[in-house]
């Protein structure tokens, strides 16, 4: 293949000055100036922009079958219930951050990180044909050229007090133990309770560490997931999302407790999909409902002193409660709430075993689609019982190369017919499968 | 993209401070100020930015509206009369691995924004009229994890998404000897999602094997209703001539089912710029294929490395069964291609370009060329056999590298046929016209 570019004078050149130079990269010794001068660079007008990322690729093995709608499981992201055998281009991230310095003076950095592979095409749009009466991206739906915008912000301090950071833009939830990066995370699939959780905002966060031991948060933005104002709720002139978190690090910093706190006043309403299907639940008439939502998520972690820093615990939680009036009848009331529990061991230096159980509920469809709920229909204010969900999870980690992990997973996911058999949103038809849904998959990281 | 970008790329990267920004560059007398100069900043060095600008103008000379499409071009290439075009903005960020034979890792992504990147996402022909073009779309061509394992002499995996192991054009137009792409470059996949392992035997034998999704999908091939899980295999076997001056690459490729496109799911496969194939009764369709690309490229001593002579030759296979119909499908298309260059002095050299593509019935190659049977379509019906569809194209390109990093091509083209092009709206006509359908461009691409 080397061998296209053969006949160009050009390439010819190219080819000699690149082999002179392929593994000369950027070195700050300012004892070498010869060897500075020589490389070349991506220059900024300010110092201190930094470039970062990763190339996240894997293979799943779906064990509920090959047919799209029987195939799905409800927990899980998209990309983590493809039908059958499918290799997977997760993502690749790039990151370019002009951070803040730790002086407590007024300045200004920025933080964009963007997102382009498969995850990115459900961050998009997480609602599917079992949870949105209108659907979402199946199982089917893998594509690697959509694109995310995780975050985009601007970042100022201002020095008051110990240093008071706002953050203008788009960012990241502030709730929940797991995000968005994968890598970052101790397992490689999403966990249950991340998927019920808020992915962004747009809109203002301010942060504020009053000592080494606590630091809090406070925030107005659109609302989950949304560009757009939240403006679904006919008896509020204007719908925001008010944030607030409060977290303790213990003395010695090696366990942390956080908890996070989000009010919307109004439905979501959904970038991607709008108001008829909000980022909340799907039966919600429409968005044309007079409601409010609040979160609240804890989570914590402790590494334990006395196992050498090898062993690591945390838990998650989840507890929110939509409530209102449809311009119906019938009063919407529905409360999700979940709890996961961690544990990793680090063996050695390139293995470690990471473990997750989890258990999310709810007590009627609101949140999770009839597709927990055959006995009941959609149209009559659906109120039922019994949503639940479980699932485990049990990750080998290796890092056995500079740069690199890698990682093998198992899962199995159970619960209120949490395996669709074909069955879609509004509808009570189609066989379900309460599970166990069982998942083998592999995957491979390169961060830079 | 081969090789020859990276290399255009370093070359770019190299001369670009020298020459273009001589007083940014940086005195070797000042130290301290090189050593603050602003920069993107990585955690590791030897990470490259390299990529280009390629735009034109083409004109099409088989009139306006969609019956202006040429079934042997790709859609750029076919846009109704004078049209200017951004064929692509192409970004690529990756750390190579070094040339030791030690465990080592690295990456490489590449992003292509424009027009071009429009069809690379869809080439199916009625979803992109050639009046439909459109720059402001992503193509994630390549993102891929690059592992070396210390055996024997270095065995490299990619894991992730990279482009076809199969044929003479790359995706690169800039790479390729004419601005155009190739009748055959548009009935190769490409791009894979999976694993791809190299092997370098000795100086004169490289080869490869890998196991992917399916050609140009994210999803897993699982179309096969008798198979319980589909993938590709692939396998290539190349040779280089003592001297470096020639090479001959053989690859391979059998998929188990029909391609399961990311963009067009399983009722159009994703083979061909045509409809692939017609005939795959919405993907239900007990089916392999098998392809097998040979291409070669020879730079004679005698002529001083002004000739380049070249090749490039296609056979592929489809056969099977349709779940519902009575018929077997069995298609066969087969098609070569010459190539030669001259480089007259080292601003400019000439490209000449003649090919052959032919298919024994419909199954591939659409209605478009299948002039003897009526253009009712019979999505249950796979059993049209039709003969006699013969497409040839003969292209000239003139190369002109008058300035550092720019490249300036002219070409002219014209394409025969079986019913190349149609002369009334619709997408089965057989009532088309046989050409010759001319064609005459420009091209300006800068490299960095």
């Amino acid at each position: 293949m080397t061998h296209k570019s053969s006949a160009t004078l050009l390439a010819v050149f190219a080819a000699f000055t690149s082999m002179a130079l392929a593994d000369s990269g950027p070195s700050a010794s300012a004892t070498d100036t010869k060897k500075i001068v020589q490389n070349n660079f991506v220059e900024t007008a300010q110092k201190g922009i930094k470039l970062s990322g990763y190339v996240d690729a894997g293979y799943s093995y779906n064990f509920t079958g090959s047919s799209q709608p029987t195939s799905t499981v409800n927990g899980r992201l998209g990309s983590d219930t493809a039908q059958r055998g499918d290799f997977n281009l997760y993502a690749v991230k790039l990151a370019l951050e002009k951070a803040l310095s730790s002086e407590n003076k007024a300045q200004a950095g920025f933080r964009a990180d963007v997102m382009i592979g498969e995850d990115a095409n459900y961050f998009l749009n997480r609602t599917s044909i079992q949870t949105s009466p209108d659907g979402g991206p199946t199982n089917t739906d893998m594509n690697s050229n959509a694109l995310f915008l995780e975050q985009a912000y601007a970042s100022i301090r201002a020095p008051v007090g110990n240093g008071w950071d706002f953050k203008v833009g788009k960012f990241v939830s502030i709730l929940g133990y797991e995000v968005i990066e994968r890598p970052a995370n101790m397992n490689v699939t999403y966990g249950l309770i991340f998927n019920q959780l808020p992915l962004y905002y747009t809109g203002v966060l301010s942060a504020y560490k009053f000592d080494e031991y606590i630091d809090g948060k406070l925030g107005v933005v659109n609302g989950s997931n949304s560009d757009n104002n939240t403006t679904t709720n006919p008896n509020d002139g204007d719908g925001v999302a008010v944030l607030a978190a409060l977290n303790f690090t213990a003395p010695g910093g090696n366990a942390n407790w956080s908890n996070n706190f989000q009010y919307s006043t109004g439905y979501d309403n959904n970038t991607a999909t709008g108001v008829g299907n909000s980022s909340q639940g799907y039966n919600n008439d429409g968005g044309s409902v007079s409601a409010y939502t609040w979160y609240y998520n804890s989570w914590g972690n402790w590494a334990p002193k006395f196992a050498d820093d090898k062993l690591l615990l945390a838990f998650n939680t989840v507890w929110f409660v939509k409530s209102g009036n449809t311009t119906g009848p019938t009063t919407v009331n529905s409360s999700v709430y979940g709890a996961g529990a961690y544990a990793k061991y680090q063996f050695n230096d390139w293995f470690s075993l990471a473990s997750r159980g989890e258990y999310l509920g709810s007590n009627n469809d609101l949140k999770f689609g009839t597709q927990g709920n055959p006995s009941t229909s959609l149209t009559n204010g659906g109120h039922v019982t019994g949503t639940s969900y479980w699932e485990y999870t049990l990750t080998a980690a290796f890092n056995v190369i500079d740069n690199l992990l890698i990682r093998a997973e198992y899962r199995m996911d159970w619960g209120s017919n949490i395996v669709s058999n074909g069955h879609t949103a509004g509808q009570n038809s189609g066989a379900v499968s309460g599970g166990p849904a069982y998942y083998a998959g592999a995957e491979v990281v390169y961060s830079f | 993209m081969r090789i020859l970008i990276p290399v255009l790329a370093v070359y770019a990267a190299i001369t670009t401070p020298l020459l273009a920004d001589s007083d940014v560059a940086a005195s070797a007398m000042d130290t301290k100020k090189i050593v603050q100069n602003n920069f993107v900043e990585t955690a590791q060095k030897g990470i490259k930015l390299s990529g280009y600008v390629d735009a034109g103008y083409s004109y099409n000379f088989t009139g306006s509206g969609n019956q202006s499409m040429v079934a042997t071009r790709y859609a750029t290439d076919t846009a109704q009369r004078g049209d200017f075009n951004l064929y692509a903005f192409k970004l690529a960020l990756e750390k190579a691995m070094t040339s030791e034979n030690k465990a080592q890792a690295g990456f490489r992504a590449d992003v292509m924004i424009g027009e071009d990147a429009s069809y690379f996402v869809n080439r199916t022909p009625n979803a992109g009229y050639n009046t439909n073009n459109n720059s402001n779309t992503l193509f994630l061509e390549q993102a891929y994890a690059a592992i070396r394992a210390p055996v024997g002499n270095g065995w490299d995996f990619h894991v992730g998404k990279f482009v076809s192991t199969m044929g003479y054009e790359v995706i690169e137009r800039p790479a390729n000897l004419n601005v155009t792409y190739g009748i055959l470059f548009n009935v190769m996949p490409l791009y894979y999602t999976g694993l791809l392992s190299s092997y370098k035997f000795d100086e004169y034998l490289d080869g490869k094997l890998g196991v992917v999704n399916g050609s140009n999908s994210d999803n897993n091939t699982t179309l096969n209703p008798n198979a319980g899980d589909g993938v590709a295999l692939l396998a290539s076997l190349n040779v280089t001539a003592p001297g470096g001056n020639a090479n001959w690459s053989n690859n391979f490729q059998y998929s188990t089912g029909y391609d399961n496109n990311t963009d067009t799911g399983a009722s159009n496969s994703s083979l061909t710029s045509s409809s692939q194939p017609a005939r795959a009764n919405n993907g239900n369709i007990s089916a392999y294929m098998l392809l097998y690309n040979s291409w070669g490229n020879w730079s004679p001593k005698f002529a001083d490395d002004k000739l380049l002579l070249a090749f490039n030759t296609v056979f592929g296979n489809l056969s099977g069964v349709a779940a519902d119909g009575p018929a077997n499908i069995n298609t066969h298309w087969y098609g070569a291609g010459a190539y030669a260059k001259y480089q007259f002095n080292d601003w400019f050299s000439l490209s000449s370009r003649g090919e052959y593509l032919g298919s024994n019935n419909d199954g591939v190659l659409g209605y478009i060329g299948a002039s003897t049977t009526h253009n009712t379509p019979e999505p249950n019906n796979p059993t049209r056999h039709v003969t006699g569809v013969n497409f040839w194209e003969y292209t000239l390109t003139a190369s002109f590298n008058v300035i550092e990093n720019v490249l300036i091509r002219a070409e002219y083209r014209m394409d025969w046929g079986a019913n190349l092009y149609q002369v009334s709206s619709g997408a089965a006509q057989p009532e088309g016209a046989n050409g010759p359908a001319y064609y005459a461009g420009a091209e300006i691409v800068y490299s960095f």
